[in-house]
């Protein structure tokens, strides 16, 4: 544990300074000091070219921008939901253009207002954009689409699709939804609902 | 004669002096990020970090910091992950404009186990976190450090398999030595 604690200070030293004594203040001075100069090739490297030569090093030095990017977007994003601002959700995407969870979200927000095609548009780009990604991300896209549009089931149930265009593409996209589900997990269920969903698409009038 | 030889240095310094200017101007650009803010190329951080953040993640390293208690006002937690490679990095956003207060960092009878299990016992690379960094905000909002080690490195550390200048070594980042000396100065 002790280890644990000195790794953790080392790497975090920056939060011991404010209040330490002179010994203390010279100690961190020091370290930083010897840090430096421990790395000078990667700083002076990094200082003249803008590049570590690590892309997950530089990619970290930079990520203060992307973090403040994310909360703008966020607090955009949850705007655009709470008013019904499509505006404010195309800003969100502006901002952060790769997160397939706003895409899917102004997806929905879009075929809940009739624009289907353009619906589809960005379920299709965030799709692309999540099996770009690989890993888990494409499970993860399917799992945020079947949240935004099984949300918007109520309201369709109550007041019906505005045109057949609306009622193909909600089923539609949610078969899709679950048939990647099934692909990612072999779970029956999934299959099972995407062929539901697939005949109710087929059903739409 | 004489007249060729003096144009011909006059060519030869303004040859020098314009490789001297390009670079300085290159280096300039490259420390002001002139060619993103001119768009004419996307940051690698927004290129590397382009996927959602992981916030569940995000939120269980939240809790483990709490468990062992942590002042954590002025402390965030992000894990973004990596497009197009494994793996996500945990940041540990430190923020003294925010509150945070490093005199007052850990309180007496925390629960170390579950950032102990996160950190020594493979709790990290359950999580698919593969890097961690820290970036300390002063009290003007002004990023002082930001540091960035492999979780690998630090479960190596933690578990006495590299020494602390192996480690210190594989501690990337950037330092702003003025600011940091202002920091402690009183």
């Amino acid at each position: 544990m002790r280890k644990l604690m000195v790794a953790l200070a080392m790497v975090i030293l920056m939060s011991l300074v404010t209040g330490c004594d002179a010994e203390g203040r010279q100690f961190i001075i020091d370290l930083a000091l010897s840090w430096a100069a421990e790395n000078a090739v990667s700083i002076g490297a990094y200082t003249l070219l803008g590049s570590s030569g690590n892309a997950e090093v530089d990619a970290v030095m930079g990520a203060r921008d992307v973090i403040n990017n994310i909360n703008e977007a966020d607090r955009l994003m949850e705007e655009g939901r709470q008013e019904n601002d499509l505006s404010k959700m195309e800003d969100a995407i502006e901002k952060r253009p790769g997160d397939y969870t706003y895409r899917v979200s102004y997806g929905a927000a879009l075929l809940k207002a009739g624009r289907s095609s353009d619906a589809e548009g960005q379920f299709t780009a965030a799709e692309d954009a999540a099996k770009a990604y690989g890993g888990e991300h494409e499970q993860l896209w399917a799992i945020e689409g079947i949240d935004n549009l099984g949300a918007l089931r109520p309201e369709f149930e109550k007041n019906g699709f505005v045109d057949a265009q609306q009622c193909q593409a909600y089923y539609g996209q949610l078969a899709h939804f679950y048939r990647v589900r099934y692909s990612g997990t072999q779970q029956a269920y999934f299959q099972t609902q995407a062929d539901q969903y697939e005949s109710l698409a087929q059903a739409c009038k | 004669m004489e007249k060729t030889k003096r144009r011909k240095g006059y060519w030869g310094c303004g040859i020098v002096l314009l490789v001297l200017l390009l670079l300085v101007g290159w280096v300039a650009a490259i420390h002001w990020g002139v060619l993103e803010k001119l768009g004419l190329r996307q940051p690698i951080s927004e290129q590397v970090f382009a996927p959602p953040p992981d916030r569940e993640t995000s939120t269980a390293l939240m809790g483990a910091l709490q468990q062992a208690g942590m002042n954590t006002r002025g402390v965030e937690v992000y894990v973004l992950p990596m497009a197009g490679q494994e793996g996500s990095v945990a940041i540990l956003t430190l923020d003294t404009s925010q509150g945070f207060d490093p005199e007052r960092l850990f309180s007496d009878g925390g629960n170390w186990d579950a950032l102990e299990h996160i950190i020594e016992q493979g709790g990290l690379q359950d999580l698919n976190v593969t890097r961690l960094a820290f970036d300390y905000v002063d009290q003007n909002g002004k990023s002082i450090a930001t540091l960035t080690v492999s979780a690998e490195a630090v479960r190596q550390f933690s578990q006495e398999e590299i020494d602390e200048k192996e480690f210190i070594g594989q501690v990337m980042g950037r330092i702003d030595i003025p600011g940091l000396i202002r920091e402690v100065t009183p």
